[in-house]
């Protein structure tokens, strides 16, 4: 399996949340462009009344449908 | 935006930015379409044919697909669309900057293990269809030649994906045609043998009713989980939620049903689920060399969008960061193709089993993130956490790992194999009730739910208390 290990852990102890600020470890360049860019930006929405409407007909009303067909015949 | 968008962003685990996410609806359901649809179609068919008829069979694995489609659909699709990120980096929020490996290892090794079983069908479908052209001799070709098409597949896959996602596009927009061909080889069968198929009585019905139907929808529900693993990398390209939805439901989780018929339909009449089988029996030799173009075809495109996904996922670990995309596809195909080459009869063999047990758990996976994402965040997802693995951030946890979902998971997959054996298919009492894999959802959401109110105490995993 292509399997890298993960970066070993810091030897460090967790402290408590709240007591000990995040330890920032510079993150590669382009990285930390791209992800100030979301952090700048207006929050991105995930899914619109029509994305819902969709999904509730699609994944729910009509295979509720079938099935009940599909139970009968 | 003030990040500039970068041509090989697509190559990357990082976030695409908006500028970047050039796949529009049309785009992603072909795509999505081209890798739903492949030899394992015929394979579900055949084992929904084992306990349903064809009309019976076809709506419970229609309902379960679209029902499981949708649980993926809101599992991984908010944060993928919204942050342009795979489905690996999206598990961050729930398992931790270290505690993603396990659905990394799931992913790796469902991904890799049926691209090796999709490379090998491949490669003998593509012997078949030479012998079937008059190219090869009658005889026994695959010992030889399958591992030989096998390497050769890999080496166009490769040359394929050295363009990233525009290669999965430039070989979906090829081989979308192969989806045409297998509705019309259903045509073929059911307008040929309509009397034969609504007579057809399956081999393997249970006398309870009840449990031979709701084993159809639990096939379906599976089937469609198992995209889990692929639809991050796809939808990552797309440009927002609105985007996917449709393209999902439709692209991806339609054509596995209605594939599937084609192998429904064989198991039940010809006894056979391989369309090159019964194709030649219904229609000759001509159609059969359709038919082996189409199962050619359709498993080359649907590896090519695994091991695109594969990659995307090996992106998320530190070592492999910034190595290049040439190097994380060798890392990817080199497993496929050491099994096409030296085991492909023995993968085989033992595959079916292995796979059963993984897909067990995509089912709490999906419960797991549903609930964190929806419920417990309400949406509200640290993008800087995901990549900041350091103590104190908020997806640090304990050590990098959230202990609620790790127990969540593990009571999930306990659920479902209490509730259906996935290699003897024994079951229990509930289960015609409830299926296996809803039931095993909800209790790893529930289980994450209660053990991230105790999280939420710690003051850990960046929610807000309330």
């Amino acid at each position: 399996m292509p399997m890298g290990k993960p970066s070993p852990a810091p030897a460090m102890t967790d402290a408590a949340p709240g007591d000990t600020p995040a330890q920032t470890r510079a993150l590669p360049p382009e990285l930390e462009a791209r992800i100030a860019a979301f952090e700048n930006a207006a929050p991105a929405g995930d899914f619109d009344t029509a994305s819902w409407f969709w999904m509730i007909l699609l994944g729910i009303a009509i295979p509720l449908v079938m099935l009940a067909v599909g139970w009968w015949v | 935006m003030t990040a500039r968008a970068n041509p090989l962003a697509d190559e990357s685990g990082w976030p695409l930015l908006p500028a970047e996410r050039t796949w529009g609806a049309a785009r992603l359901t072909l795509t999505l379409a081209t890798t739903a649809a492949a030899t394992w179609c015929y394979l579900i068919g055949e084992s929904v044919g084992g306990y349903l008829g064809f009309i019976k069979g076809g709506l419970a694995l229609g309902a379960g697909c679209m029902i499981g489609m949708v649980l993926v659909l809101l599992a991984a699709g908010p944060t993928c669309v919204r942050f342009g990120i795979d489905s690996i980096a999206a598990t961050k929020p729930q398992f931790g900057s270290r505690g993603w490996v396990i659905p990394a290892a799931l992913q790796a090794v469902s991904i890799i293990g049926w691209n090796s079983l999709l490379i090998i069908f491949f490669a003998k479908s593509a012997v078949q269809l030479c012998v079937a052209l008059g190219v090869l001799g009658p005889g026994r070709h695959g010992a030889a030649l399958v591992p030989m098409l096998t390497l050769l597949a890999c080496a166009i896959i490769f040359a394929a994906l050295r363009r990233g996602a525009t290669g999965v596009s430039m070989v979906s927009n090829i081989l979308v045609a192969h989806v045409f061909i297998g509705l019309w080889m259903l045509y073929l069968i059911v307008s040929r043998r309509w009397p034969e198929l609504i007579a057809a009585q399956p081999a393997n019905a249970s006398p309870d009713r009840l449990w031979n139907y709701t084993t159809g929808i639990e096939l379906g529900i599976g089937a469609t989980l198992s995209w889990w693993p692929y639809i991050g990398a796809m939808i990552r390209m797309a440009p927002n939620g609105r985007t996917i939805v449709l393209p999902v439901l439709l692209g991806m989780a339609a054509p596995v049903p209605l594939l599937s018929l084609i192998g429904l339909a064989g198991s039940l009449v010809l006894k056979s689920s391989d369309p090159a089988e019964w194709l030649r029996v219904v229609g000759g030799p001509v159609y059969a060399i359709v038919s082996l173009t189409f199962v050619t075809a359709a498993n080359f495109g649907t590896t090519t969008a695994g091991i695109y996904a594969s990659a995307i996922g090996l992106r998320n670990f530190a070592t492999l960061q910034n190595r290049t995309w040439t190097t994380l596809l060798l890392i990817t195909i080199a497993p496929v193709a050491l099994v096409g080459i030296f085991i492909p009869e023995l993968f085989f063999a033992k595959f079916g089993n292995f796979l059963a047990l993984i897909a067990v758990a995509f089912a709490p996976l999906c419960g797991i993130q549903i609930v964190d994402y929806f419920l417990l965040r309400r949406g509200r997802i640290d993008i800087r956490a995901i990549y900041a693995n350091e103590p104190g951030r908020p997806y640090h946890f304990w050590r990098g790992i959230n202990p609620a979902a790790m127990v969540a998971l593990a009571a999930g997959c306990s659920t479902y194999v209490a509730l259906l054996n996935p290699l003897s298919y024994r079951s229990s009492a509930p289960y015609p009730y409830l299926t296996a894999s809803l039931p095993s959802a909800a209790a790893a959401a529930l289980v994450y739910f209660l053990g991230t109110l105790l999280v939420i105490r710690a003051g850990r995993g960046g929610y807000r208390r309330s």
